[in-house]
């Protein structure tokens, strides 16, 4: 069960990002919601599934859209272990606004990475305006994304649906 | 040093990472996608048309309603039609609309006929400012290969990148790391049209590399110039909204260039498997 709802993560997350947000991204700004999924179980889990699942997720993207394997997944690695590190030592972790934070400063940290990459790939690119009109605005869209999306994986784990054994003493606060 | 190797987690992520990073300099030069990436893509673009059709259709709804003489014909519209014949008229709409773009592009291979073409369905694009790669419902099955050039009725749309069985990708000439040999209609001025900062959010292109002494101005034609071998000669690549100076001295010429192709609602286009005569017609 667990597996098969992370296997629908990702393909929702692929079809949503290359196939809704593709068509109809307002102003250019789009959501990131497998960041927040990524968020979402590193705070349930405080392990390393969220990065294989951003990695698996970069992976798909990477053969649909990039020049190379990597340009989409490697960000998603340094932001599903980065997630994995910050929450490992969070004593304190709220229902909301932490979670918001987390995603959408996993963005701002994502899309830096994928600014610094496209300058290795040698793309012209304005890093200021990129980060000024695109990347902050699409940031606070996934914080507000997590907020739907975290209620979600809180009740996954709390049906037991993307429990693990390793994991038996999350708490819940519904 | 020994509570490094100790880390776990951080010597997961660090292989991982550096795997990924071979992987990525690995796949650089390839753009043909075959065994699992060709079967991951085949089986993933159906389901990602599909979202990509749904989710069109609805941003052309809105995008109707909330233009003014569109508004009023709709609210007319609206008033006039009983509920069951709302969805009928919408799928004819959609009919109609789907007719007269295949229209044009049929009355663009009859006008162009020196090339042979595959004609596919936009099934995806990438999301963010990357790239301006998208994908399509073709591949090898149906002749198509990497570097073919693709156009639609209105000129010409970009290049293949990357091929499946059943699917595509297709980098846009308007991608940052798109380079098009191209000419002035008007002048023969050769020069290169690169796709201008995708940051800026507006589909444009640069043409560099002109010469000093190019007599250029808006509103003169662009056309490829076939130079470089892998874009046939004559197709229309847009309009020159701005002339401009660059360098450091002041003295390069560079063009801002309006792509003829609307980016924004790619929905068909056709792929240029093979060129039957010699030369383009333009």
């Amino acid at each position: 069960m667990r597996y098969l709802i992370m296997g629908l993560m990702v393909l929702f997350s692929v079809f949503i990002m290359g196939g809704v947000f593709g068509a109809v991204s307002l102003f250019g700004l789009a959501p990131d919601i497998m960041l927040c999924f990524m968020a979402s179980i590193a705070i349930m889990e405080k392990s390393l599934s969220a990065m294989w699942l951003g990695v698996i997720n970069g992976l798909i993207l990477d053969i649909l859209f990039s020049t190379a394997l990597g340009f989409y997944a490697i960000p998603y690695a340094v932001c599903g272990s980065l997630l994995f590190f910050i929450v490992k030592r969070f004593r304190f972790m709220d229902n909301f606004l932490i979670p918001m934070a987390l995603a959408a400063g996993t963005f701002v940290v994502k899309d830096i990475i994928t600014i610094l990459m496209s300058y290795l790939m040698g793309l012209t690119i304005n890093p200021g305006y990129i980060f000024v009109r695109f990347t902050l605005l699409s940031a606070v869209e996934t914080g507000a994304l997590m907020l739907l999306t975290h209620i979600l994986i809180r009740w996954l784990y709390k049906i037991r649906a993307l429990k693990t054994l390793r994991y038996d003493d999350i708490r819940f606060k519904m | 040093m020994h509570s490094f190797w100790k880390n776990r987690p951080l010597l997961i992520t660090i292989v991982t990472l550096v795997v990924l990073f071979i992987l990525m300099i690995i796949t650089a030069g390839q753009d043909d996608a075959t065994g699992a990436t060709s079967l991951i893509g085949g089986v993933l673009e159906p389901v990602q048309g599909f979202f990509y059709d749904t989710t069109d259709g609805i941003a052309t709804f809105f995008t109707g309603l909330f233009t003014p003489n569109d508004l009023a014909k709709e609210n007319a519209g609206l008033k006039e039609q009983v509920a069951d014949l709302k969805g009928q008229l919408k799928e004819f709409e959609e009919l109609k609309q789907e007719n007269t773009r295949l229209q044009d592009l049929l009355n663009y291979k009859t006008q162009n006929t020196q090339f042979n073409y595959v004609t596919a369905r936009v099934t995806g694009r990438n999301q963010g400012q990357w790239f301006v790669v998208f994908t399509i419902n073709k591949g090898v099955s149906d002749g198509i290969r990497k570097d073919m050039p693709v156009v639609n009725q209105d000129g010409l749309v970009g290049r293949v990148t990357k091929t499946g069985a059943n699917w595509s990708s297709i980098m846009a000439i308007i991608d940052a790391s798109s380079g098009v040999p191209g000419h002035v209609e008007r002048t023969r001025d050769n020069g290169v049209l690169k796709g201008a900062d995708v940051s800026t959010g507006t589909a444009q292109l640069n043409m560099q590399l002109l010469p000093l002494d190019a007599d250029l101005m808006p509103g003169d034609k662009i056309l490829t110039s076939g130079l470089g071998g892998v874009f046939p000669k004559g197709l229309v690549i847009g309009e020159i909204t701005e002339v401009s100076r660059a360098g450091t001295d002041n003295m390069q010429k560079f063009a801002i260039v309006k792509p003829a192709v609307d980016f924004l609602h790619l929905e068909e286009v056709m792929v240029i498997t093979e060129e039957t005569a010699g030369e383009a017609s333009k």
